[in-house]
């Protein structure tokens, strides 16, 4: 009795995996391996999930100053250049959800559809990684670069897009409905082109899996900057790091360019190594100016512990 | 009982297993339509006798069969060629690569030499599974200077398990020792004489993502155990359950261009008869010259006479 009923659970268990036999989404198992440096919190299917406050802040940093980190750090393929941007004049920042499509064949296509009905998907295949969007996500696709024929939005999506996440989408591929889409306040697109054409030939053939958007390789929770020199990724262990040293970058700018125009240093003194009176007098005038000092004062604290400068 | 739950909770941990190869039941379930023959990892496995058939088959006669099933995006051309006169034939077995990171190269590399049993670099790890008859298929993301992930040593390694090339979406180094090899027809987009870059704590531009994951080769989407037909600067990846069309079908071509042009030559027929629907008087003829040459054409005796049964003239 005890056996069956051992065996009925094991049945049960390892049919429910065997169902998943092709994962339209990336096995939860997988993202965490993948993404093992990450200690912080999670979604429930596993993709790192960096605080709504760095996302926030991500905003505000500079793509050099995250690339000369990202290099550091032996990262040194996050960043692609050469887009059409829709809306440039906001960046774009947030957590990557990511979608792979290819051209298309119809043995592959079948039971990726049917798969994707059982388990309750809706519609065509490039609105299901749309229906996973949460707040602050940012929608990043491999479309191969193609744009006649591989449109993978309109404004319909588009406007789907922008209700849930706020944010945008990093397409190498085509847009359409280019008005429609610039007339959604916020909404920001990286993508390759804009023809009036719609998706045909091709297929979804997963979603969170590591993606290649020209030179970067992309997984699911990194975090993405768009600004109009291009884009750039951010493994999500790395996130606080690449910010807050970014952050810290730009205080010292801001403090080192007032104490110019106040004729109170030389350019080669700020320009140099600073002394120990001009850290001091940094460290006080980022503890009377909270509105220049984007992180905590304990995150300070940390950066100019571990900073030799 | 400790026993059976210690063999149940083994199966669960086979269930759960994955790696950079994809499972056997992904890949069951991304070609359901092969009937046929499969490696034990489910990899199709097409006849030896159909691919060695299939070196006679033009690209053109393929693409046509492969078109009319609704299969529109299984050719890619633009290829740099070793051997351009001769034709690459066997079934792929699919590597993706992109651009390098240290926290998935890290993980991926771990994981590979202590739980999958994999040998030092990833770039080897796809040629560790070859076997006589494929062809290994890589997308290295175009990639040109520092991108070479093979070189005359694993092409000797390639060749000795496969017999064939490969098609490589990316540049080759050692072309002289490839070239060498003789018998190594290969398309790959480039040649330059650096290497991959492949450590997590210096230096790093590859890492291998996915062994026999679909995979894109340029406008095509390859899936493990396609066949290649790899000539005249061309490459298409026939889906498994498509390839004895493909051949029957060429071969039936082939015959009757044959007979078609040897008539015209002896002026039997007009080419306006021939180039039409032929009549019943010379589908006649045809079956005739098929019954009378059946010992002296490139096409198998045993298929003539399934042909043959099946036709009413």
């Amino acid at each position: 009795m005890k056996i069956k009923a051992i065996i009925v659970f094991y049945l049960a268990i390892s049919l429910s995996f065997m169902s998943l036999g092709q994962n339209i989404q990336m096995p939860k198992e997988m993202i965490m391996t993948y993404s093992q440096q990450w200690k912080g919190e999670r979604f429930p299917d596993g993709r790192p999930k960096v605080s709504d406050d760095l996302v926030k802040r991500l905003a505000n940093i500079s793509i050099e100053e995250a690339w000369g980190v990202m290099r550091g750090e032996g990262y040194e393929s996050q960043f692609e250049g050469n887009w059409h941007i829709i809306n440039p004049s906001k960046p774009l920042a947030g957590r990557v959800v990511t979608a792979q499509y290819m051209p298309m064949r119809p043995d592959v296509n079948t039971p990726i559809m049917e798969k994707g009905k059982s388990e309750n998907r809706k519609g065509s295949s490039n609105s299901w990684p749309i229906d996973l969007l949460q707040e602050n996500d940012v929608y990043v696709a491999d479309g191969y670069g193609k744009i006649i024929d591989g449109t993978l939005i309109g404004d319909n999506l588009g406007n789907s897009i922008y209700a849930k996440s706020k944010t945008g989408v990093v397409f190498d591929a085509g847009i359409r409905d280019l008005e429609g889409l610039e007339a959604i306040e916020g909404f920001v697109g990286f993508v390759r082109g804009v023809d009036p054409s719609y998706i045909k030939n091709e297929m979804l053939t997963g979603i969170n899996y590591p993606i290649r958007i020209g030179r970067a390789t992309v997984l699911p929770g990194d975090l993405i900057l768009g600004k109009k020199e291009g884009v750039i990724f951010i493994p999500a262990h790395l996130a606080e790091k690449v910010i807050s040293t970014s952050e810290f970058i730009g205080m010292t700018d801001a403090f080192g360019h007032l104490r110019l125009k106040q004729g109170k240093y030389t350019p080669g003194q700020i320009d140099q190594k600073w002394t120990d009176d001009i850290k001091a007098d940094f460290v006080k005038w980022a503890d009377e100016n909270p509105d220049k000092r984007p992180m905590s004062k304990a995150e300070l604290a940390k950066i100019l512990k571990d900073k030799n400068w | 009982m400790r026993k059976i739950i210690g063999v149940f909770a083994m199966l669960l941990v086979s269930t759960f297993a994955w790696g950079q190869q994809i499972s056997k039941e992904e890949m069951l379930f991304l070609t359901p339509l092969w009937n046929g023959e499969r490696f034990a990892d489910g990899r199709p496995k097409v006849s030896d006798a159909l691919l060695q058939r299939l070196k006679s088959v033009t690209l053109e006669e393929a693409w046509a069969v492969l078109k009319n099933a609704n299969f529109k995006h299984n050719y890619e051309d633009g290829w740099q060629t070793i051997n351009p006169d001769s034709v690459l034939v066997g079934r792929a077995l699919t590597a993706t690569f992109m651009p390098g990171r240290p926290d998935i190269q890290r993980v991926i590399d771990d994981r590979g030499h202590t739980k999958d049993g994999r040998i030092k670099s990833q770039n080897s790890w796809p040629i560790d599974m070859l076997v006589k008859g494929d062809v290994y298929v890589v997308d290295q993301f175009g990639a040109h200077e520092d991108g070479p992930t093979i070189g005359d040593n694993l092409g000797n390694s390639i060749y000795a398990k496969t017999g064939n090339g490969i098609v490589y979406n990316g540049a080759v180094r050692d072309i002289n020792g490839l070239k060498e090899l003789g018998r190594f027809t290969s398309f790959f987009r480039t040649y330059h004489p650096s290497h991959h870059l492949n450590n997590p704590d210096g230096e790093l531009n590859t890492t291998l993502v996915g062994i026999n994951t679909p995979t894109r080769i340029g406008k095509a989407t390859v899936l493990p155990g396609d066949v290649v037909l790899g000539r005249d600067g061309g490459v298409i990846f026939i889906p498994p359950h498509l390839l004895e069309k493909v051949v029957k079908t060429s071969e039936i071509v082939r015959l009757r261009d044959m007979f078609g042009h040897q008539r015209l030559r002896e002026q039997k027929y007009t080419p306006g008869q021939i180039d039409n629907r032929w009549s019943e008087e010379i589908e006649k003829d045809f079956s005739k010259w098929l019954n009378d040459k059946i010992d002296k054409l490139p096409v198998p005796k045993a298929q003539i006479q399934e042909f043959l049964k099946g036709r009413t003239w």
